[in-house]
């Protein structure tokens, strides 16, 4: 099957003072139809900056280097703003972590929503009222006549939250991006979100690309994997091989230090020395190497991203010669 | 190197609503102890008055009505001056780092003015006791005349774990102190809390909503809804046996690293959490169980042991066991 999205090495940098940051290095990846894509990285990996160059969405100091983003056959970065506007909020829409800034404050919700849907689908205002009630209802708000006369502040964030995903799924789009969707609401409301955006997407086969840093939501909800670190992916496999047989030693760290209700309580967390470094785009060699327990002189050349398997991609030369071993499960 | 451990830690009681316009239900009638040299995890949804309790424990605001006691004496109604002497055995470590330091001040002065403020070391030992406290808490003593932008997330956590502990306290607070970092430092800094209560003889009072990482420290685990505790119990009596049904749908609702179990069985909760202004009758939680009776709209349910003489207590009348529904609830 084609993919429905297929991004070919992606570099993005930030420009300021007329030196260069390449924040996103050669990252490629695809989104195939239906499933559920699950970018994970810590603050500052450029995972958010990569969903925002799918979307041409980039701050003004961001340029592009580099690749190109192909969706279903046409390169979205070689587009003009108006082509580029045919797709956005059409057929890729997009979830924000922060809802209360992406909610415009002094309109209805009515108002909000009518107005994407005439937009982008061409109702008229009768229809396009209709067809947002049942929006509303579709994300499980109860009396959505009401919920289109309040104002954003009037709802609750978890009730916000629902009137952003009917507002990306309105026009029936084929991908959502969806950064950091459910971070800054409860655990209790984060299941009720993650369980709608799941039953939606199945009601409407799309495809979601889900950014996060929460280990335990990509468990419950991804079918592919992309882990990032210091702007380069650095592993790729399905959910269950990652989290069974995890290649890189930083994708192994991460999945250690995530506290479970479930582990033996004597149990000490993996914890990573140091942070992320700064400047590592300057770095050559492996990235993680200053950080990484099994790190050798040898790592400090270019690490190649291979496969390891079909479909298990890794960016550790050590990995793929045998020298560290899998924990045997 | 420590001063003094042998005293126990009083009861901390309290029945407190706090003062605001509309009343703002924010703690609603909590009683609870800590033991000395234990950790005590306070969970919650925002809301629920988790760090309210926090800020009344080391004395930061006065309740409206009940007692905080610390050593047996009332610390919510003490003079200023008395106060003052208590506060460095109670110091709190909050969430958000960067806007508990000082920006414009290097991390040495940082600590070194409370330090003199409260006579713990003179100037010629100043600075010996700086450098051992960095050593403490993980960071390299040459850093000492940075200022707090400098330093990345998880070390200004590490410096407001510093700054909690040169007073050389007692009970810390620590309100939500890994929520803002990423995950592999999140697990640096759990492990730091655990290896320096260890060393110093710290109780701690570790509020979160993240149940892995309160887990992770807490030797025994509160429960809160809208205000209320509704189950106190030992971490891993509370874990095998939650009683509770808003605990349990915490439980459920908490996303676990085991893609294999997605298809569990688990409570999804309906609706959103009632206003604190103006809570629910009866159970708070009556409107959102899925076990709700009739009577629970009306009774509201104390907190209670789950058995006789037990240390789990839980406030629902529904599910506990039946040979304490017997005994307590009928007639």
């Amino acid at each position: 099957m084609e993919p429905l999205l297929q991004v070919n090495d992606l570099s993005v940098a930030f420009v300021e003072d007329k030196t260069e940051t390449v924040v996103v290095d050669n990252v490629s990846f695809s989104v195939e139809p239906g499933e559920v894509l699950c970018i994970v990285g810590e603050s500052g990996c450029g995972k958010s900056v990569t969903a925002l160059s799918i979307l041409g969405l980039l701050s003004p100091n961001a340029r592009v280097k580099s690749g190109s983003i192909i969706f279903e056959g046409k390169d979205l970065l070689k587009m003009n703003s108006k082509e580029l506007d045919e797709i956005r909020g059409n057929e890729v829409t997009m979830v924000f972590q922060d809802v209360m800034n992406s909610l415009n404050p002094v309109l209805t919700i009515g108002n909000q929503l009518t107005e994407i849907i005439s937009a982008h689908m061409g109702y008229d205002k009768r229809k396009a009222k209709e067809y947002a009630i049942e929006m509303i209802k579709k994300v499980g708000l109860a009396d959505p006549s009401a919920v289109m006369k309040k104002y954003p502040h009037m709802l609750s964030g978890g009730q916000q939250q629902r009137i952003m995903i009917a507002m990306a799924l309105a026009c029936e789009p084929k991908l959502i991006i969806a950064d950091e969707p459910t971070t800054a609401l409860d655990v209790t409301i984060q299941l009720q979100i993650m369980k709608l955006l799941v039953e939606l997407q199945k009601e409407f086969h799309m495809s979601i690309i889900l950014i996060t840093h929460d280990i335990g939501l990509v468990a419950e909800l991804a079918d592919r994997v992309i882990i990032m670190y210091a702007g380069q992916c650095i592993e790729e496999a399905t959910v269950y091989k990652l989290f069974d047989q995890a290649g890189h030693p930083y994708t192994r760290a991460l999945l250690g230090s995530v506290p479970s209700i479930y582990d033996d309580p004597d149990k000490k967390l993996t914890s990573i020395p140091g942070t992320v470094p700064e400047n590592y785009y300057e770095i050559e060699g492996c990235r993680f190497s200053g950080r990484c327990p099994y790190a050798k002189p040898t790592c400090s050349k270019d690490q190649v991203y291979f496969e390891l398997e079909p479909g298990h991609l890794v960016r550790c030369h050590r990995v793929g010669k045998g020298e560290i071993p899998f924990e045997s499960e | 190197m420590k001063v003094e451990g042998l005293k126990k830690f009083y009861p901390v009681k309290g029945t407190t609503v706090r003062e605001n316009k509309p009343f703002v239900h924010a703690v609603d009638g909590v009683d609870f102890e800590i033991y000395e040299g234990e950790t005590l995890g306070i969970v919650g949804e925002s809301g629920c008055g988790k760090s309210t309790i926090g800020r009344q424990l080391v004395g930061l605001e006065k309740p409206t009505s009940g007692h905080v006691l610390y050593q047996g004496k009332s610390i919510s109604h003490m003079s200023h001056s008395r106060l003052r002497k208590i506060r460095t055995e109670l110091q709190m470590v909050f969430q958000d780092s960067t806007s508990s330091l000082n920006p414009r001040k290097q991390v040495f002065d940082i600590l070194a003015g409370p330090m003199l403020y409260h006579k713990i070391v003179d100037k010629e030992t100043l600075d010996q006791e700086i450098n051992r406290l960095l050593e403490l808490v993980g960071l390299p003593k040459s850093m000492k005349y940075r200022y707090p932008h400098e330093f990345s997330g998880g070390q200004r956590q590490r410096i407001g774990i510093a700054k909690a502990l040169l007073v050389r306290p007692r009970l810390v607070v620590c309100d939500e102190p890994v929520s803002a970092l990423d995950v592999s430092v999140q697990a640096q800094i759990l492990n730091l809390l655990k290896q320096l209560q260890d060393e110093l003889k710290l109780t701690y009072v570790f509020i979160a909503h993240g149940l892995g990482a309160v887990r992770y420290v807490s030797n025994r685990i509160a429960i809160m809804y809208l205000g209320r505790i509704v189950e106190i119990a030992n971490t891993d009596e509370l874990f095998e046996n939650p009683i509770h049904p808003y605990t349990q749908a915490l439980f459920d609702a908490a996303p676990l690293p085991a893609p294999r179990l997605r298809g569990r069985d688990r409570i999804v909760l309906k609706g959103e959490l009632p206003s604190s202004v103006n809570p629910p009758s009866g159970c708070r939680f009556h409107t959102r169980c899925p076990y709700a009776l009739e009577s629970c709209r009306v009774n509201d349910p104390m907190l209670l042991p789950i058995r006789p003489d037990s240390e789990h207590l839980a406030a629902c009348p529904v599910l506990m066991p039946k040979e304490t529904r017997n005994g307590e609830y009928n007639g």
